[in-house]
């Protein structure tokens, strides 16, 4: 038995602590985005960091833990990806190309093979069946920590860790592009 | 996959867990041992398949987030929204202080087109403002050809101050130095950036900011600089905002040192940054300066670091040498890091560029003999030259000679070893092989994988031979194993001194699988990189790397970057091949698209003519070029509704098309399907339905199941074509076929696909007067896009004004003049008529809007609504198109209800004539009309008629009980549509 089903501490995307993490890293994106002559790449791993720094000051963070911290913070840089993701690919709806509109001509249609909205929803499907695989993936896709950051969060073993990502990654694969039978 | 449940889940990850590092061949065995239920081992063995290509599209997926993390997600500005008088209408840049986009205004009819800056700080205080305003004046008075005019400026709703320059249609400064300007060329360049700069002084403007960004060349070569004075603009505002001092309205290494430290700014600022940007249009490489520690000593030993920095950062785009000496010293005392010792003004340092052009001694170091003298060589240099010719022609000749013998002698041996890899693999693919069956492409690429791993001790051939592979993989449409093979060849040339042109070759082909795949940050990267490996190499290997560069940035709709670069491609390769190559013809058809796809058709028209005349003269020309321009040039032509030529050029493509891939090809299906779209933009919708209908036959056949997605689009062509013909319960079918197919193809209801087909049926059910089903789907269908699309999307905004229309059958007329307004309000800047949205959807809106307002009795607003409607749709549409007939109806019954119905009576024939056909008599498009033609004819007295036209359509209103027919026969026996 490797996969602990354990009860995780529930990420309310309402409560306040949700929403100053979810600001502070859109904030810090952007503005990482304006100086982006100066550093070149960003990466999710040092904004998740800021955010989680950020809202360990905050007075309902008194008493929560590290690990659950971060999930939060996790659980927001995820929803900021997707938001994005959601958005770009509606400016390009709004190209109008995957439609013929009653007077237009018409396009052909032209599709990325998935994207992160994509991900999103097979995270969903995910976290539906074993709760512990999908905070591991957000984890480690979305805030960008390394295995053993991630292992240390959840309290399991590096190979667990890597073992379980392993697994959630097929998972996802599957779920993403499932021609796998080619 | 089968549904599961978290129990069973986990079940199968125990097992998977049990198997995943177990060799591949003995995994089964080992399944079968653990696990009796079949269903489970399917889902385990699905995984464990999956987990092949975990690494690939975890990498995709951390690609995406990078991506997405560059992407500024706060400046989402629409295209239409308006600052002031100006309309967005697209993003063209972003930088430190904003986004910038490409603006229009309307005035007295012409369109004036400017380049608004969105600046990023907050500005709110009045002072700030105030000061800003002023400020302004003094910049709007700058007048000089080199000087992008400031023609605008303002706050927006929320308090964002805003700028409108004159737009450039022009490359950037370090796009026109990559193409390799001549020294003369670039000096020359230089001048004209001075002399801007100097004007600008003379009128106490300083710019503070000048670097290559901030400088873009027009197709004619002059150079405009922008943003001047903005930098003062915004360091005085910032001063006053107390918490922004951090950023600075400054490029560093642009910008003097006084700059930094927050000294006096003067005039030799400017002086500063045009020597840093000269360093940099010489060389290509920005400009150093030196350590800060020594920023105070601006002795001899600090400006010798800086010389020798100079000299060691020049590329080779221009050699050292031609630094070296009076340019690294103008470079050197423009730049000096203490301003009193920095040329005086603008203009003396551009006089010291005019003396080094002209051979003459320049100011910096007038009193050296040695200098001198090698400035005699200079303009005697065709006498020197002459003596030195005979000793150097000997010698290099020799040098060359051998340096090209040993290159030829390496490329004989290349080609020698491609000739026996491909013999080899052609010699056992014969049928014997392969119990008696023709070998396929793949299967002989395969082959050629195997005889390759032979070639492993030569690198430069197995690169070359691993690059032929990846692109006949991207040529069968395996572009994984394209791909993989490409990134291998990369890799192994990064790794091994192989000729630079076979690392290149290894670039292309990453680039193209790349940009197949819509990775285009990657594919851009690597075209680049081949492009300047060989830019000074073998000249058509280098403009195939540029090709290959284009070609991405315009699939990636990058078009802006595109151009420029495609231009100047154009030349030099009319320059290498003569204006009859393919190469030329192939460069043509991409200009083409570019025209096409910014709405230029008459320019597309014109590229694409000649590419087409410059296949035709070739003796060889490949039938896929002349099917793209044959294709190019029919959408064009039928975009301007020339219907003949689009429907000659479109044929000629089927034909093509059959004749590359055979009939039963998806290529040869889509330019049938283009033909198709010319018989009905032309409203020739019987013949457009046989084809059609004989095409999704072929298709269906073919395809089966398998490709739901292309089945779906050509499903809902034909639905369109018998709505359009008045045949509904067939349309619906197909609309409820289509929408099962693309729930097939997607998986779920709520894509855009879905939506737009939700729309159309929809709109079916509504003719039917089925409206109660129509208002359920409509507004499904208003709830999906209403997501995913942008406040001023035409295509939202028509499903919103069609659901407006439904409420006005429905009698609730408030409700649907607040939608149709909206909607019109949204697609429509409203300054003149131009602009906005696509002048069909809001020719109908308005159409629409003004019925629903004749419903309230508003019959001026209904007026002006109809009248600007028919002159949309006569700019939409061709004369006497069904499409056009809405507007028509909808002017002739405002004209009615004013009591004009002389004028109404010849609208509303045009409009009957308009639609019938297509549409049948007893459509309720046609007899609507002919209901509001009855009352015309009465108004005019001409009660005959009227009585026979009342005596055909009265039946007809009868046969169906619905509520549209109902509604149209109160209307015409209540004898007048004012209050209908």
């Amino acid at each position: 038995m490797t996969i602990p089903i354990l009860p995780r501490t529930a990420i309310d995307p309402a409560s306040e602590l949700y929403l100053v993490a979810y600001a502070e890293l859109k904030r810090l994106a952007q503005r990482l985005r304006r100086q982006a002559h100066v550093a070149e790449t960003l990466d999710t791993t040092a904004l998740v960091h800021e955010a989680y720094l950020k809202i360990r000051g905050h007075e309902q963070a008194t008493g929560k833990d590290p690990g659950y911290l971060h999930a939060l913070a996790a659980r927001a840089m995820r929803q900021i990806l997707v938001d994005r993701a959601r958005r770009r690919m509606a400016d390009k709806r709004g190209g109008g190309l995957a439609h013929i509109t009653l007077e237009g001509i018409a396009v052909a249609v032209d599709k990325q093979a998935f994207d992160l909205v994509d991900v999103d929803h097979a995270l969903q499907a995910l976290d539906a069946l074993a709760p512990r695989l999908a905070e591991l993936v957000e984890l480690h896709v979305f805030a960008g920590l390394s295995m053993p950051e991630v292992a240390a969060f959840l309290e399991i073993t590096e190979r667990t860790a890597f073992r379980d990502w392993r697994k959630a990654r097929a998972f996802l694969v599957q779920k993403l592009d499932p021609e796998s039978t080619s | 996959m089968i549904s599961i449940d978290p129990e069973s889940f986990r079940r199968i990850g125990e097992l998977f867990d049990a198997l995943v590092d177990l060799p591949a061949d003995e995994r089964s065995a080992k399944l079968h041992a653990l696990c009796a239920d079949a269903a489970l081992r399917a889902e385990v063995e699905a995984m464990l398949h999956a987990d092949a290509r975990g690494h690939a599209i975890e990498k995709k997926a951390r690609e995406q987030i990078e991506e997405l993390l560059d992407a500024d997600g706060e400046s989402m500005v629409a295209t239409g929204t308006l600052f002031g008088v100006w309309r967005v209408d697209r993003e063209i840049g972003r930088g430190g202080m904003g986004v910038v986009f490409r603006v229009d205004r309307n005035e007295g009819g012409f369109t004036q087109r400017g380049a608004l800056k969105l600046i990023k700080l907050g500005m709110d205080s009045e002072a700030v403002v105030a000061r800003f305003v002023r400020e302004r004046e003094v910049l709007a008075r700058l007048d000089h050809v080199g000087i992008s005019r400031l023609l605008d400026g303002g706050m927006n709703s929320d308090g964002r101050p805003f700028l409108v320059m004159e737009y450039i249609d022009g490359c950037s400064l370090e796009e026109h130095i990559a193409g390799h300007p001549t020294l003369r060329e670039r000096l020359e360049l230089f001048g004209q950036i001075c002399a801007a700069v100097a004007y600008a002084h003379r009128h106490l403007v300083i710019h503070r900011d000048i670097k290559p960004s901030n400088i873009r060349v027009t197709s004619d070569g002059v150079c405009k600089l922008l943003d001047f004075g903005i930098a003062k603009l915004l360091d005085d505002s910032m001063a006053s905002a107390a918490t922004m001092t951090q950023a600075r309205p400054f490029t560093p290494d642009y910008a003097a040192p006084e700059q930094l430290s927050g000294g006096q700014i003067g005039t030799p600022v400017d002086v500063y940054s045009l020597g840093a940007l000269l360093h940099e249009i010489l060389t290509g490489t920005r400009h150093h300066r030196s350590d800060p520690s020594t920023k105070s000593s601006s002795d001899a030993s600090s400006q010798d670091e800086t010389r020798e920095q100079t000299r060691r950062d020049a590329i080779p785009a221009l050699s050292a040498r031609s630094l070296r000496g009076d340019l690294d010293t103008i470079v050197l005392r423009a730049t000096h890091t203490d301003a009193e010792r920095r040329y005086a003004s603008v203009d003396a340092l551009a006089e010291d560029i005019r003396r080094h052009m002209l051979g003459q001694a320049i100011v910096a170091r007038r009193d050296r003999t040695l200098y001198r003298l090698s400035r005699f060589v200079v303009r005697n240099r065709y006498m020197v030259a002459a003596l030195v010719l005979v000793v150097v022609v000997s010698i290099t000749a020799a040098l060359v000679s051998l340096g090209q013998m040993r290159k030829a002698r390496a490329q004989a041996t290349r080609a020698e070893i491609a000739k026996q890899f491909l013999a080899g693999v052609f010699e056992q693919a014969s049928p014997d092989e392969n119990n008696g069956q023709p070998f396929t492409a793949r299967q002989l690429l395969e082959r050629g994988e195997k005889q390759r791993q032979q070639l492993s001790d030569m690198p430069a051939e197995h690169i070359e031979i691993g690059s032929l592979l990846a692109r006949l993989y991207w040529d069968i449409g395996d572009y994984d194993r394209a791909q993989s093979l490409a990134e291998a060849a990369v890799e192994e040339a990064q790794a091994s001194a192989v000729p630079e042109d076979i690392h290149a070759d290894a670039l292309i082909a990453l680039a193209r699988v790349e940009n197949e795949l819509r990775r285009f940050p990657d594919a851009i990267r690597h075209a680049e990189l081949a492009a300047k490996l060989i830019a000074s190499a073998d000249t058509q290997r280098s403009l195939e790397a540029r090709r290959q560069l284009v070609s991405i940035l315009l699939r990636s709709e990058n078009y802006l970057r595109a151009e420029p670069m495609l231009r100047a491609l154009l030349v030099d390769q009319r320059k290498l091949s003569g204006d009859n190559s393919r190469e030329v013809a192939s460069d043509l058809v991409m200009l083409a698209t570019l025209y096409y796809n910014n709405g230029q058709e008459l320019q597309a028209v014109e590229m694409a003519s000649d590419a087409i005349g410059i296949l035709h003269e070739l003796h060889r020309a490949a039938p896929s070029d002349l099917l793209d321009a044959q294709t190019r040039l029919g959408l064009s032509q039928l975009h301007l509704y020339r219907f003949v030529e689009a429907e000659a050029a479109l044929r000629d493509a089927v034909k093509l098309a059959t004749g590359i891939y055979g009939a039963d090809n998806i290529q040869t299906w889509t330019t049938q399907s283009n033909v198709i779209r010319v018989l009905e933009l032309e409203g020739r919708l019987d013949q457009a339905i046989a084809e059609r209908s004989a095409l999704l036959d072929v298709q269906r056949k073919a395809l089966g199941e398998s490709n739901p997605a292309q089945l779906a689009i050509h499903t809902k062509f034909l639905a369109a074509d018998y709505r359009d013909t008045s045949r509904f319960a067939e349309a619906e079918v197909l609309f409820r076929e289509s929408l099962r197919l693309t729930r097939l193809a997607d998986g779920s209801d709520d894509g855009a696909d879905s939506a737009d087909t939700l729309l159309h049926l929809g709109y079916t059910l509504q003719l039917q007067g089925r409206y109660a089903e129509a208002e359920n789907v409509m507004k499904s269908s208003y709830a999906i896009m209403n997501a995913n699309s942008a406040t001023g999307s035409n295509w939202l905004n028509d499903t919103r004004g069609r659901l407006g229309t439904l409420y006005r059958l429905r009698g609730r007329t408030a409700e649907s003049i607040m939608e149709l307004r909206a909607a019109t309000h949204a697609l429509d800047p409203g300054v003149d008529g131009t602009g906005g949205g696509s002048p069909a959807i809001r020719a109908n809106l308005l159409a629409s809007l003004s019925l629903s307002e004749l419903a309230a009795g508003q019959i001026d607003n209904a007026l002006a609504s109809a009248t600007q409607s028919v002159s949309l749709a006569e700019k939409a549409f061709p004369p006497g198109n069904f499409r056009s007939a809405a507007s028509l109806y909808a002017l002739a019954r405002s004209e009615l209800a004013g009591g004009q119905a002389s004028a109404a009576e010849p609208l509303l024939r045009r409009a009957l004539a308009a639609r019938m056909p297509p549409q049948s008599a007893n459509d309720p498009r046609v007899l609507e009309i002919e209901v509001s033609l009855v009352a015309a004819l009465r108004a005019n007295q001409k009660i005959g008629e009227a009585e026979a036209l009342r005596a055909v359509i009265l039946p007809l209103l009868r046969k169906d009980s619905n509520p549209v027919m109902k509604q149209l026969l109160r209307e015409m026996d209540s004898g007048s549509h004012r209050d209908g």
